[in-house]
């Protein structure tokens, strides 16, 4: 097999000039990108550089050899060692290759081949890895979308009712949800089960991306087009051709470009910045937005023209308190995650421990729950999760504090309570830092509404 | 061993340098700008009796002398690398090291004339 892949080789060798020769003879494969180290204090500083493979003589003055393969392996163990050795010891080469070492090489005449050798062997060997990763991406995304979307919930079932039908066809699909539900997940999984799955999927969060660049971003400008456009640059539009195009918080698009975007859209072509000619573009379109989208009409901040192009089907995407069960089923799914990524036992989760997931509001969604289950893998000591070790931050942030939809009333209640217990049940006070009257608050205590114990 | 006898040998350096001369007038530099250091590292070592010394400083001139091809001590500096790490056939180490001492004076003199540096 051909490889296309380069080899970036660090050669850690004290002798300057076996380091030099050694360096100029691999340098002479034009895949091979190699760089020479003379100490191991300066190879370590570099180590971050990511090599593929590692070439160490093993006596090093200041360092050794089985020291320094030890802390390569401890910090990438991807990167691939070879240990030259000037001396030939059955012994310590046996010891080396079980630590993790590739191949053990004694200088002799005919290194510089052996080095080569092996190079090529795993050059060869880190294709097949990439190559097997890269098929088994595309098998699984290819055949199953429970990889991007779980649950059992009777809201979530109809959203893959929706995919399903979104995937057999190339209506623009419009996705709604609160933050953390997964709406890229909804986006990959629609993609990757139409008959498009084998082009581009790009994403771009419309929000993350300054103002003023957005437009060559999603359109590509010509070379010279604007002050720093030293090429030309080929838009997001032209980059998912054939494929699908995902545009994450359409609502924060700048007012302007929703007119152009509208063009676009309908016209089906694109012109870049600073040029001329008329590109045709075939790109299925997904949208994604947090905010109320028919509510930013109504304020004109969206063009309803727009909207009502990019509403095609809608996914509206349940917020994971509104899923019930799924919570559980989620929270369990990550703890298994987490203990097979850190080859650590089985853990379960104890009821009084789902009993508070259950209870807690989750307002950033699937992402935070993730996070929470992450945390509590680490934080559990034996096979089982407890409530403590699940921690949620009950009742601080405003957005959790909103997601309990409450009336104002009882917001009112809760805010002066929690205020009267911050300062020691001092009504003048609370009265003052909330501007409002104390005779307000004295008619709450009154009437048992607040707790002044 | 006459002075006019070729000491050294680059073809494994040149086969090395796909016929980049640069590459080979910096490694004949090399040479000459390191190994002077090296083998007087190697006689401090020696009167000082630190054998163990004595066989590190042979094992890193050991390559050096393979890749400017000085197939004279080739046998000489694994005798010496040997003897020291091992403390063995200690008597014999001064006289081997002498010689590799004067051949290596002689292939710095030589080297210096052939590549007018």
């Amino acid at each position: 097999m051909k490889n296309i892949n380069n080899l970036k080789i660090f050669i850690l060798e004290d002798d300057v000039m076996y380091g030099s020769i050694l360096q100029h003879y691999l340098s002479l494969n034009p895949d091979f990108e190699v760089k020479r180290f003379e100490n191991s204090k300066d190879f370590f500083s570099r180590l971050h550089e990511q090599p593929d493979v590692v070439t160490l003589d093993y006596s090093m003055p200041d360092m050794d050899g089985s020291e320094v393969l030890k802390r390569i392996k401890e910090m990438h163990p991807t990167i691939q060692v070879i240990i030259i050795s000037g001396q030939e010891d059955v012994g310590t080469a046996i010891d080396l290759l079980k630590n993790g070492a590739f191949d053990y090489i004694v200088k002799d005449d005919d290194t510089k081949d052996r080095i080569w050798n092996s190079l090529m062997h795993l050059n060869e060997i880190n294709g097949l890895k990439k190559q097997v990763e890269h098929l088994k991406e595309q098998v699984g995304k290819k055949y199953d979308f429970s990889k991007f979307l779980i649950g059992k919930s009777e809201p979530i079932e109809k959203v893959f009712a929706l995919i399903e039908k979104a995937s057999k066809s190339n209506i623009t699909v419009s996705i709604a949800g609160e933050t953390g539900t997964g709406k890229e997940m909804v986006a990959k999984a629609i993609h990757y089960n139409s008959d498009r799955h084998k082009k581009p999927f790009v994403a771009v969060n419309v929000a993350a991306i300054p103002r003023d660049l957005i437009e060559s971003e999603l359109f590509g400008h010509e070379k010279g087009a604007f002050t720093g456009a030293a090429t030309r640059r080929i838009g997001k539009f032209e980059e998912a051709s054939n494929g699908t195009l995902f545009l994450d918080e359409i609502g924060e698009l700048d007012i302007n470009l929703q007119a152009k975007l509208l063009r676009v859209l309908q016209e089906r072509e694109i012109i870049r910045i600073g040029g001329n000619e008329v590109v045709p573009i075939n790109v299925r379109i997904i949208v994604a937005t947090h905010r109320n989208l028919p509510e930013e009409v109504q304020n004109k901040t969206f063009r309803e023209d727009l909207y009502y192009r990019l509403m095609g089907l809608p996914i509206h995407l349940p917020p994971l308190r509104e899923r019930g069960s799924d919570i559980i089923v989620l929270a369990k799914y990550f703890v298994d995650g987490f203990c097979k990524d850190n080859g650590s036992e089985k853990k379960v989760l104890s009821p009084e421990a789902q009993q508070k997931l259950l209870s807690y509001p989750f307002p950033g969604n699937v992402r935070e729950l993730r996070s929470v289950m992450e945390l509590s893998v680490v934080m559990s000591d034996g096979d089982t999760i407890m409530p403590g070790h699940i921690s949620v931050n009950t009742g601080t942030s405003l957005n959790n504090l909103m997601s309990y939809e409450k009336t104002l009333k009882e917001y009112e209640t809760q805010i002066i309570q929690h205020f009267l217990d911050k300062y020691n049940k001092d009504v003048l006070l609370v009265a003052k830092k909330l501007d409002v009257g104390k005779s307000t608050i004295y008619r709450m205590i009154q009437a048992g509404e607040l707790n002044t114990k | 061993m006459e002075a006019n006898d070729k000491l050294y040998d680059l073809s494994m350096i040149e086969t090395i340098s796909g016929g980049d001369q640069g590459f080979i007038k910096n490694m004949v530099q090399l040479f000459i700008d390191t190994m002077p250091q090296n083998l007087k590292d190697l006689q401090d070592t020696l009167k000082q009796e630190n054998w163990e010394m004595v066989g590190k400083h042979a094992h890193k001139m050991k390559s050096t002398i393979d890749s400017m091809g000085i197939t004279s001590l080739k046998d000489d500096i694994r005798a010496v690398e040997a003897g020291g790490k091992s403390k063995t056939n200690l008597e014999n180490l001064p006289a081997l090291i002498e010689k590799i001492s004067n051949t290596l004076d002689n292939c710095i003199t030589q080297i210096k004339n052939d590549h007018g540096l």
